[in-house]
This record gives C-alpha cells, sequence and structure tokens, in this order.
C-alpha cells in the first residue's frame, strides 16, 4: 500500500507539472519597433554622386580596355573612412515584379535620386515605398551601370567580359541602409513632368518617381534587341488594334521596351520585365496616365541610349477620358 | 539460436505422458542484495525447454526422458550463469539458489544515440529516430547497441521499415511510414527493457518476425520486482539534467500488481547552439492475474515534448564559425535565444493485453493498442521577402566566387575585401549575419500592416503538423503439439489516419497571412485560381491556429496473418512460416487545391484507394553437433507493399499516385555459427538480400523554381550483402573483452525511374505533361544511406568484487556515404554535365589545368560523397553502494564518450537538389554553389548518473 501511494504521488505530482507548464512559442513578446532617428547633418544623394563617381582618386575601373563598354560601365569606391550618411525615401516597389533586386531612393533634403543594387527579392518588404531609411555609403561602390549611376558591390561580368557595380550581398545591405519608422506614402508623391522633360539631357529627372499625362501606347519597329531600339520608329496601338504585351520572353533575357507617345508626339519607352506580374497584360488602347521611375540605358558608347520608364505596378496605369470631338 | 522469453508468470511446461519427466527447480537471486530476480530466462540447453522466474525468482523447468542437463540463465544486466545437473527421474529435483551477479555493462542513461534534431524534418521523419539501448542477449546486437549508435549505425543496411516492434504484443510500427517510434517511449529504459527479440529471420516467437528482426517489449506491472528507484542524471548532450523515478508493488497477494514511472529532461540550451529539451514521461500500469491461466495488463504512457532542433548546413558555414555546434536555427530575440524549429510531440498510448495459458502447451495471447501520435514542427515562412535563413548560399561569402577572378583583375583587392568583411562577420559571431534575425523579421511586418493592412505578412512561423492515429488488435498462439513440434500462428489488424496539415503558429507581430501560394502567383500572375490553396476558401485569412497551405488525412488498413512450425530435436532444427498481408491506403484531402485544378487532377475529397496483397515465405535449418555449438541458415522470400508514404507524386496538394505502383520483392537468406563457452561466446554471420522494384520519394525546395519539389522514384533494385561477428571473451573473474566488427555492401544495382513534380505547378507546365516528368534516374552504383557499413569495436570490462565496474572501449568506422540527391542523377541533369564538359573542352580562354580542374568540380556534382573515418573511443565507470543490509542501494555511473574529442565525424546530411545553373545549363564559374550539408556526432561528451534503489 505504501509503495502504491508512492506511485500515485509521484504520478499526480508529474500529471501536475506537465499541465502547469507552458509552451515555447509563449515565451516570446512581439519585438518592438527599434526607434531610429534621422541623421544629423546628412548628405545629399547628389553630393554622394559628385564626390565620388567619375572622381578619379577613388577610380578602380572605367573598362577602359573594352572598346564597347568603356566608360558605360564604372566602378568607383566609396572609402570606408566616408562616415556621413543620407536621409531618403524609398520610391521604388518591386511587389509587382517589375523592379528587381534594387531599390530607388529619393534625398529628404534635396530631392535628388539615388540607385542601390542589392541581391535579394522581396525587398520592399524590408524597404517598402515610402520608408524613410538612413544610408552609409562608406565602404560601397558607385558607378555607372549602362552609363546610369547606381550604388552596389564590385563584379566581373563574365558573359560580358566586364567589371561592373554589382548588388550588395544582402547582409551587407542591411548593415549600410537602415529603415526609420514605418513607411509613409506621403512621402512618394510622384513629380509631373511631360516626355518632353524626360528627354532632355541632363533634366535630372532619372531615378525620380514622375507621372506623365495623356499618353498612348505603342511599340517600337526597328530594334536590334528589345531595349535598344530607334525611338522614332513606332506603331501606336490605337492605330494598328493589334494584341501586344507588355512583355515577353526573348532570348537575351533582357526587359522589352513599348513606346510611349503624347499628344506632342514626343516618345520615349516603358520598359517591363518578363517576370513583372502584368507582363502578358496587353498595351492597352486610349490615352493613359503612368506613374514609373525614370531610367537611363546605354551600355555601349556605340549607341545612344534610351530613357526607359518603369512601371512599378499595373494600377498605375489609370485610363483618361477621351476628349469629345468639338465641331469647328 | 537462443530465443529470450520474457513472460511475466511462470511458464511450467510438462511433458509426454510416453516418458518419465524430470527436471530442475530452484530460485534465482541477485549475488549482491539477496533480492530474488525475476524474468530470468531459463534454457535447458539442447532439450528445446524454456522457463522463467517468476516474482519471487523462483522457476520450475521439465523434461521427459532426460539424464542430465545443462541449465543456462539469462537476463539483461546480469551475467550469464550455467550449471550442469544430473536428473533424478520422474522427479523435480531441487537445486537450491542461483545466485546471478550485476553485469557492469549496465548502462548509465539513455542510449540516445543521435540528437533527433539532427535529422531534416520536412516530413517529420526524425520522430522516429530509435534507441539501440538495452539489446538482447547476442553479443553482437549488444555489442552494435552500445558501441555503434553514436554514428547511427543500421543492423545489415535496413531501414528501420524492415523491422518490427512490438509492445505487450501488439505491433506498434506505424503503417504510413513502416516505423517505430521510439520517441514514445520518453526515455524510461527502465520500464521498456525487457525484450523477446527475434534476429533477422529467425523463426518467431510473437510473431511472424521481420528481415530486419523484431522486438517484443514486455512491460506488464507483476513483472517488476517491489521497490522503487529514483534516478538523477546530468549530462551535456541534448538535454543536461535527468530525473527519474520509478515504483512498483509487485505482485500482491490479491492478484493485483501496479507500476509506475515519471522522467523529466530538460536542457535550456543543449550541446547544439540554439537548442533546448523540455520533455516529461510518465507511465501507469496494473494488472490483476486471475490464477495461473489468465491474466489481464492495462499499461498507459506517453511523453509530452517540446525540444529545439538544429540544422544541417555547409562546410564552408562550421569552418567559419569554427563550431560543429552550429546552428542555423535560432537568432535573438528581444536578448534570448529563439529556435525557428521547435518540435512538439506526444504520442499517448494505452495497451490492453490479455494472456491465457490454455493448458501447460498452448497459449493465446490477446492485445489491443490504441495511441494518438501529435507530432509538429515549426518553421519559418516568407511571402515576397528576402530568404531569412543565414546560411542562405547567397549569404555567404563563397557567393561572392572571389575564385573566379584573377588577381590581376582591378576589382580583386576590393573584392577579397568585401569577402573578408563578410567572413569575419561569421568569424567573430555577428549574430545579425551568423543568426536568424528576429528583429529584422517583425520590423518587415510592421511596415507591411502600415504599407498594406490586408495583406498577407511578409513572415511568419507556421506549424507543420503530421499526426498519427492508430488502433492496433493482435491475437497470437502457441501450441507445444509435441516434444519437438511447435506451432504458432497469429493475426495483426491496423487501422491507422495520418493527418498532414499545416498551422499558423506566430504571424511576427503581422496582422494577417492569405492562404495563397506565393510562387505560384509570381508564375501565373494573371490566374486567380491556380495560386489557391484551397478552391473551397479563396483568399482565406489566415491567424494564428488556423489551418493553412495543405490539409490531408490518408487512411490504411493493414492485416497479417502468419503461420509457423517448429521442429527441434537434440542435433537439429528446423522451422518454416508463412504470412500473408493485405495493406489499402487512400487519400483523404481536405482542400481544394488549385494547381492540382489547373492540371485536371484530384485533390479534394477521398482519392484512389490502393490495395496490395502480399506473401511471405521463410524457413530455416540448424545443425547442433553439441550444446555450444550451432550453425544455422535462414531464408525468407516476400512481396511488400509501397507505404502509403511513399506512393504519391505530392500529396499535400494532390492525389496523384505514382504510376505502377506494385509490391517491393525480397529474397534475403543468411548463414550463421553461433558457439557458446564457458569463457567464450559469440556469432558469426553472412548475409545477402535483393531488393526489386522499391520506391522512395525524396524533397527538396528549389530557389530556381521557388517551390518545393518532390522526386519520387520507382523500379528500384538494391543488394545489401555483408558479414558480422563478434565474440566476448571471460579472461578471468574480472576482466573480459568483446570484440564486435560488421562489414557491409549496401547499393543500388540499377537505374531507377524518377518523376519529379514541384507543388507550385511550375515544372508541369514547363513540362506540358506530367509523362513528360519521367526520366531515368542513374541510381546504379550508389551507397544506400544507411551509416557506416564498416563499423568494428573492442572493450575491455572490469568488474571487482566490490562493485566496482569499468569499462573501456574504442570503435572504428569506415565506408559511411552522404545521401545522394537524385535530381542530379536524372538524364535532364546527365545532358547538362555533358554539355558543360563539351564547352569547358572547346573553351580555349582557359589553360588544361583549369580544364581538368573544371572536370573534377563537375564530376563533383554527381559522385556520391564518402564520408569520413575515424575512431572513437569511450569509457566508463560505475559503483554500487549498498546500504541497509543491502536491502537499498546506491548506483553511481560515469560514461565519457568520444574522450578524444574527435569532431571529424559525420553521421548525416544531404547532397542538395539543386544544381549549379546559369540560362539552364550548368554555371561552370560557380559549380560549388550548392554544396552538401552535413550533421557531426558530438565531441566528448558525458553521462553522470546517480541511482537510489530502495
Amino acid at each position: 500500500m505504501k509503495v502504491l501511494n508512492k506511485i500515485l504521488l509521484t504520478c499526480i505530482s508529474g500529471a501536475a507539472l506537465i499541465m502547469s507548464s507552458c509552451d515555447y512559442e509563449d515565451k516570446f513578446d512581439n519585438i518592438a519597433l527599434r526607434d531610429i532617428k534621422p541623421a544629423n547633418n546628412p548628405i545629399t544623394c547628389a553630393q554622394l554622386k559628385s564626390g565620388y563617381n567619375g572622381v578619379e582618386d577613388f577610380l578602380i575601373t572605367k573598362n577602359e580596355k573594352s572598346e564597347k563598354y568603356a566608360d558605360m560601365f564604372t566602378i568607383y569606391r566609396i572609402p570606408n573612412t566616408l562616415k556621413d550618411t543620407i536621409n531618403a525615401v524609398v520610391v521604388s516597389t518591386d511587389v509587382d515584379g517589375n523592379t528587381y533586386k534594387k531599390i530607388v531612393l529619393r534625398d529628404l533634403t534635396d530631392g535628388s535620386a539615388l540607385d542601390i543594387s542589392v541581391d535579394a527579392s522581396g525587398l520592399s518588404a524590408v524597404w517598402p515605398q515610402g520608408q524613410q531609411v538612413i544610408i552609409m555609403p562608406g565602404d560601397l561602390y558607385i558607378g555607372d551601370y549602362a552609363n546610369s549611376t547606381t550604388v552596389g558591390s564590385t563584379s566581373y561580368n563574365i558573359k560580358k567580359d566586364r567589371y561592373e557595380v554589382g548588388r550588395l550581398p544582402f547582409k551587407t545591405a542591411e548593415k549600410h541602409i537602415v529603415a526609420v519608422g514605418l513607411p509613409d506614402k506621403s512621402l512618394v508623391n510622384p513629380i509631373d513632368v511631360t516626355i518632353e522633360d524626360i528627354n532632355k539631357r541632363g533634366s535630372g529627372l532619372i531615378g525620380q518617381l514622375v507621372r506623365i499625362k495623356n499618353v498612348r501606347f505603342g511599340y517600337f519597329v526597328e530594334n536590334d534587341a528589345p531595349s535598344n531600339f530607334q525611338q522614332d520608329k513606332y506603331k501606336l496601338i490605337d492605330d494598328t488594334k493589334e494584341n501586344i504585351v507588355f512583355s515577353e520572353e526573348n532570348d537575351l533575357d533582357v526587359p522589352v521596351s513599348r513606346a510611349i507617345v503624347d499628344n506632342d508626339k514626343n516618345v520615349t519607352s516603358v520598359t517591363t520585365s518578363f517576370y513583372a506580374k502584368f507582363a502578358s497584360e496587353l498595351l492597352p488602347q486610349g490615352k493613359h496616365d503612368i506613374i514609373a521611375i525614370v531610367g537611363w540605358y546605354r551600355d555601349q558608347a556605340s549607341r545612344a541610349g534610351n530613357y526607359q520608364l518603369t512601371v512599378q505596378r499595373f494600377s498605375e496605369i489609370t485610363a483618361v477620358e477621351e476628349d469629345e470631338p468639338t465641331d469647328e | 539460436m537462443r530465443q529470450k522469453l520474457c513472460l511475466f508468470l511462470t511458464l511450467f511446461i510438462t511433458l509426454s505422458a510416453y516418458a518419465q519427466t524430470s527436471g530442475f527447480s530452484g530460485n534465482i537471486i541477485d549475488d549482491a542484495t539477496g533480492t530474488p530476480i525475476s524474468g530470468v530466462h531459463v534454457i535447458m540447453r539442447d532439450h528445446n525447454v524454456y522457463a522463467t522466474s517468476n516474482v519471487n525468482g523462483e522457476f520450475i523447468i521439465r523434461k521427459d526422458g532426460i539424464d542430465a542437463a545443462i541449465l543456462d540463465f539469462i537476463k539483461d544486466g546480469y551475467e550469464d550463469a550455467a550449471i550442469t545437473l544430473i536428473a533424478n527421474q520422474g522427479e523435480t529435483r531441487k537445486i537450491g539458489t542461483i545466485k546471478m551477479r550485476l553485469d557492469g555493462n549496465t548502462t548509465s542513461g539513455d542510449m540516445l544515440f543521435v540528437d533527433e534534431s539532427q535529422i531534416n524534418d520536412e516530413d517529420g521523419s526524425n520522430q522516429t529516430i530509435g534507441t539501440l539501448g538495452n539489446a538482447s542477449d547476442d553479443v553482437f546486437l549488444k555489442a552494435a547497441s552500445f558501441n555503434f549508435s553514436a554514428m547511427r549505425y543500421s543492423l545489415r543496411g535496413y531501414g528501420q521499415e524492415y523491422s518490427s516492434t512490438y509492445i505487450n504484443g501488439v505491433n506498434f510500427n506505424d503503417s504510413e511510414r513502416g516505423r517505430f517510434n521510439y520517441s514514445m517511449l520518453g526515455g524510461l529504459n527502465s520500464l521498456f527493457k525487457n525484450k523477446d527479440i527475434t534476429l533477422y529471420s529467425d523463426a518467431g516467437m510473437f510473431s511472424y518476425g521481420d528481415l530486419g528482426g523484431s522486438t517484443n517489449i514486455i512491460t506488464r506491472a507483476s513483472g517488476f520486482a517491489k521497490g522503487a528507484n529514483v534516478n538523477i542524471g546530468a549530462t551535456n548532450r541534448s538535454y543536461v539534467l535527468r530525473g527519474m523515478v520509478t515504483a512498483a508493488s509487485g505482485l500482491m497477494a490479491n492478484g493485483w500488481a501496479f507500476n509506475g514511472g515519471l522522467i523529466y529532461r530538460w536542457s535550456d540550451e543543449g550541446a547544439w547552439d540554439g537548442t533546448f529539451y523540455n520533455s516529461f514521461g510518465y507511465y501507469l500500469g496494473a494488472e490483476k492475474v486471475f490464477n495461473r491461466n489468465h491474466s489481464l495488463s492495462l499499461i498507459t504512457f506517453g511523453a509530452p515534448t517540446e525540444r529545439g532542433q538544429q540544422g544541417a548546413t555547409t562546410q564552408e558555414v562550421y569552418d567559419l564559425v569554427g563550431s560543429i555546434y552550429y546552428n542555423p536555427y535560432w537568432g535573438y530575440h528581444n536578448g534570448k535565444k529563439r529556435n525557428s524549429r521547435v518540435v512538439n510531440s506526444y504520442d499517448p498510448t494505452v495497451i490492453l493485453s490479455y494472456e491465457w495459458k490454455i493448458d501447460n502447451k498452448q497459449k493465446i495471447n490477446v492485445g489491443v493498442g490504441s495511441h494518438y501520435n501529435r507530432y509538429s514542427s515549426t518553421a519559418l515562412t516568407f511571402y515576397n521577402a528576402p530568404d531569412p535563413r543565414p546560411d542562405y548560399y547567397r549569404n555567404l561569402p563563397s557567393f561572392m566566387n572571389i575564385g573566379s577572378l584573377s588577381p590581376d583583375s582591378p576589382i580583386y583587392e576590393d573584392k577579397l575585401n568585401e569577402y573578408n568583411t563578410l567572413s569575419n562577420a561569421w568569424r567573430n559571431g555577428d549574430a545579425s549575419v551568423t543568426q536568424i534575425d528576429w528583429q529584422s523579421l517583425y520590423e518587415a511586418n510592421y511596415r507591411n500592416n502600415a504599407d498594406n493592412p490586408t495583406g498577407s505578412a511578409k513572415y511568419a512561423l507556421e506549424e507543420r503538423h503530421n499526426d498519427l492515429f492508430e488502433t492496433s488488435f493482435n491475437v497470437t498462439y502457441s501450441g507445444q503439439v509435441s516434444e519437438s513440434l511447435k506451432h504458432t500462428a497469429g493475426i495483426e489488424a491496423k487501422y491507422s489516419r495520418g493527418m498532414h496539415y499545416k498551422t499558423m503558429s506566430d504571424l511576427l507581430g503581422a496582422n494577417q497571412w492569405i492562404d495563397i501560394d506565393q510562387f505560384s502567383e509570381r508564375d501565373f500572375p494573371s490566374n486567380d485560381n491556380i495560386i489557391q490553396n484551397d478552391l473551397n476558401n479563396p483568399n482565406r485569412v489566415i491567424g494564428v491556429g488556423d489551418k493553412f497551405g495543405y490539409n490531408y488525412d490518408m487512411h490504411i488498413n493493414k492485416i497479417t496473418a502468419f503461420y509457423q512450425s517448429e521442429w527441434k530435436t537434440r542435433n537439429i532444427e528446423a522451422f518454416y512460416a508463412l504470412k500473408g498481408t493485405y495493406y489499402g491506403f487512400q487519400r483523404e484531402g481536405k482542400m481544394r487545391n488549385g494547381r492540382a485544378e489547373y492540371f485536371n487532377e484530384v485533390s479534394y475529397g477521398k482519392g484512389k484507394k490502393s490495395e496490395f496483397i502480399d506473401p511471405s515465405v521463410k524457413a530455416g535449418f540448424a545443425y547442433k553437433p553439441d550444446g555450444h555449438n550451432r550453425f544455422y541458415i535462414n531464408a525468407v522470400a516476400e512481396t511488400r507493399a509501397p507505404l502509403a508514404n511513399n506512393s504519391y507524386i505530392s500529396p499535400r496538394i494532390k492525389d496523384t499516385q505514382i504510376d505502377g505502383l506494385v509490391s517491393e520483392k525480397i529474397l534475403s537468406y543468411d548463414v550463421n555459427y553461433e558457439f557458446n563457452y564457458r569463457r567464450v561466446k559469440g556469432r558469426i554471420s553472412a548475409f545477402q538480400t535483393y531488393f526489386k522494384d522499391g520506391s522512395e520519394l525524396n524533397g527538396y525546395y528549389d530557389d530556381t523554381y521557388q517551390t518545393f519539389i518532390n522526386q519520387s522514384l520507382t523500379e528500384i533494385d538494391k543488394k545489401f550483402q555483408g558479414i558480422e561477428a563478434a565474440a566476448t571473451i571471460k579472461i578471468n573473474g574480472s576482466f573480459s573483452t568483446t570484440i564486435a566488427g560488421s562489414w557491409g555492401d549496401y547499393r543500388y544495382t540499377n537505374n531507377a525511374r524518377g518523376v519529379m513534380s514541384s507543388e507550385n505547378g511550375s515544372l508541369e507546365e514547363e513540362a506540358g505533361s506530367l509523362q513528360s516528368l519521367e526520366e531515368t534516374v542513374y541510381t546504379k552504383g550508389r551507397y544506400a544511406n544507411s551509416g557506416p557499413q564498416i563499423a568494428t569495436s573492442i572493450s575491455l570490462n572490469y568488474r571487482h568484487s566490490k562493485m566496482w565496474f569499468a569499462e573501456i572501449k574504442a570503435s572504428y568506422f569506415d565506408k559511411n556515404y552522404l545521401d545522394f540527391a537524385p535530381s542530379r542523377l536524372t538524364q535532364s541533369a546527365v545532358n547538362k554535365y555533358v554539355s558543360a564538359v563539351n564547352s569547358i573542352y572547346n573553351n580555349s580562354t582557359i589553360t588544361n589545368e583549369e580544364k581538368l580542374s573544371l572536370f573534377d568540380d563537375i564530376r563533383s556534382l554527381y559522385t556520391q560523397e564518402k564520408l569520413n573515418n575515424g575512431f572513437l573511443v569511450d569509457v566508463s565507470l560505475g559503483k554500487i553502494i549498498y546500504l541497509n543490509n543491502r536491502s537499498q542501494s546506491l548506483n553511481i555511473n560515469l560514461s565519457c564518450n568520444n574522450i578524444l574529442n574527435n569532431k571529424k565525424m559525420v553521421t548525416g546530411g544531404f547532397q542538395q537538389g539543386r544544381l549549379p545553373l546559369s540560362d539552364k545549363a550548368i554555371d561552370t564559374n560557380n559549380i560549388n554553389k550548392f554544396p552538401s550539408k552535413y550533421y557531426y556526432a558530438q565531441g566528448f561528451n558525458l553521462f553522470l548518473n546517480l541511482g537510489y534503489r530502495f
């Protein structure tokens, strides 16, 4: 009986212990958002670019030995002694897949733009559109990628046999780009521009989130590459009534450029990746307003180069009511 | 072949009336304490007669027409004893008291040979990792259990599904995976250590047996002596503290017996970083012995356990952090370590067993058992966000591929600087790089809540459940028809229901999760249906505790009937046995999957039912020239139905079974020599086993297609062959030595047929049809993933009369091969290798030396890796102190394992399924992008156990 009591007491105690134990997960409350303040006395994106990109003291390579790519792809070192930081806001989003492995920023001081290449998909989960960030560019690299300034890492493109600014490892990028608070879409208002504004060289619109009104869609008819085309050679969808999609798979695995034309017959392009969610959507007929990020692409000195607008969401192409024809 | 019988009441055997019956009776006590020993097997050597001592240590053993006999006394934990006796014709001679001495090999603690968390747990398979502790009296089996288990050694290379485990006569191999869940025993080894074991294809006592042997764990309240035991242990393994208490009433005068036990194992952090262990175990048993013929036993036990797992990783990571204890599954959460892969398991079990001794020659055992195994493991999931794994290949320094850069390159110094910066972050233990960054996961969700309040979380913790409910019924009849002929027959029936689903465990600060497949969303952006995990509930909003992703049950019925006849004479033994098995399974989907519907496949509701009827026949013959030597040969030929777990192409999302499912065919035989002398005993065996038309299911995550890929293999043929040998030699009264070794060759002997399937449908979409996803898989010549195929050990045991015990043993392991990835052996993969070789060969810009080096790299993509060989050395020391006139005792035992701290022994791992591709061809610039992942055996580890018996 004594032994039996021992058995029972033991097991009852054990059962009580079992029932009183709590789940491992219960021990972990939500982690609070870090309280990070914007930088004091920041430098601007424009100052970073002018201070290091194209500055011989920091040159690593301009692909001097390459006839094709010389000066189109360059790499400059941002020394690790640079302790200055930049306050900026993210204007890009990769949710719909047209922006890929990069974030585009607008400086909060002077509105200048900056691209940073990062080797990870889903960057908008970490730095969504409207997210204020502090950038610590010291010990990173800056240069022209296809004649357009970007910040990233050093890289050798073996297929093209050229050196270029490559993508930062994600863990490195996390240490150089720190989010401040929660995203605020009100910080990301597109700039209203015309195609003519964009086509002016040195307009300073490269990297900016813009809105262009009253454009029509078309496709280029003379191009030796999906993104290398004769800008003035195009056909409008409104005229041909053809079913042309925004992008299609191609041997070069590059984005496809389509034409947008305004009332004054100014032309520029919208460039869409095959992996964008709206790649198989048809180019719409009629007039539309679009919101896009302005880009510039000139991968060879022998080519003129093109402005390329990157539409980030299909919902940012909005139809405009056509004006009623008036009796004259 | 001695069979271990472990019955709970004295087995009285009366022999034929045609000869005078003679016998012996006596009682058996512990030499040191004088307490009776129950459960001792008493064997009348060469006469096919057995008995077992009762709770008072008493036994009676009889046989017709004997003049003399040798009685062997065998019980686990005690040294074997033997006595030669002259019989008194027609009488049962009282031989008095037999004293048995403790065996110094008493285990000091759990023989948990490998941390359960060392096993990749995509499908919950690690819940069946077992312990080989407390093996039978077979010398080789004992040596393998105690010496080889640290390296995940498999007896004869067989998978666990080829062995059967019973508890009180009820089969507990789960019908879905075919394995026994050792963790259900909860570490209460002392309550489960009494076993009847049938070695390999030998004649069975309680069942038909199995290719890899069968074990009947006998745990009935009356089988435990009255008293209690308290044990406290400290160790540095997966847990650090262990407390255990057991108590038993013994068989009381009223015919009742009760026993119980409780165990607790704990660590805040185990040997591997970020792991933890929290496990309770309980056991309650009651038995009513109505009379000499009838007894009824009821037991229940379970072990609710929560533990943090450890993950395999690449050698680069181990080298960077400088430790084999690195674990990618944890990170700091508000300053505390938090593991993302937490296993919760609980397998409550109840067994009712009834024993009816019809007469002295016939017995029926009936058992009903039921258990409900709840097993789950958490894991991070993410949606349109960067991969959170710290050892994701793109996060490692190797991804910079610095080796491809010439030192003359203008970017070389800077690239090297970047490489060193990241490498140093790993070396210096920068947790934001080396571990999960929980802070950033929560913050991504907060930002998403602000940016997209009704959208899906970016990161979450899901919980993958693999539950199993089973009810089994077993009845076994045994009858000694005559002096030399015995029949055994039985029926087993089992219903199993596997339940597979996942739930949301923690939203990590997010508002909700939306139940769609994100990878399909990327590949089919304008198709709202294909991305749905459940078309019956499209775009369902998921909160904590909700089921999502997949949900299906597997219903399985299994019925087995067998019959066996055995003949035993003085010099000859022979047996044959027959078995028939019905195995039927059917999937029941609880969600209507969008990808399955898109390809016109069934996912919802009860699917196709598959049924198999499989025969088995085995036979054996033995010759015993005298009482010390036995030569025997056994053989078995059978077919086995494919396990439900291996029969579906992609069971999470659809009902589609592997085309042309057939039963596996097996032919096996072994030749054995067993010897047993006073000073030396052992066994030597050679065996061959042929498998034909087997099936396997493998899976891996593919970044290119961003989905989980299932690859089924069928028409698999294998050949396993080898030799095993062991001997124990008593040098003198204090010293003994045991030598054991096995050599095996376990391989695939043909090229299998493979079918790949992607859970997001991208593979099928790309291929155009399911048929075009079938291709040859070049498995011929590959080694089976069975642990080391060479294992040897030698141990020296010392026992002092003052109850000191010591042992030193050295083990050597070799011929251990990493599990290969079938996806690297497909015809399409081979085509890619050929193209790459041609491309390299024709490349005029690289030197011949560089070409040869690249050829080696390509070869490494499909070559099966041989793991390190090496030695492990263990020592143990023990002492028993008797108290209060030996009515109580204190047992102190210290075992130190791997005292050489050998940290180079890989116990397992896998070759990654992904190929390094660029533009769908082998990326010759970065061939080693997806190296293999490994688990290592722990370095020096110890276990200190204090036990108090009263």
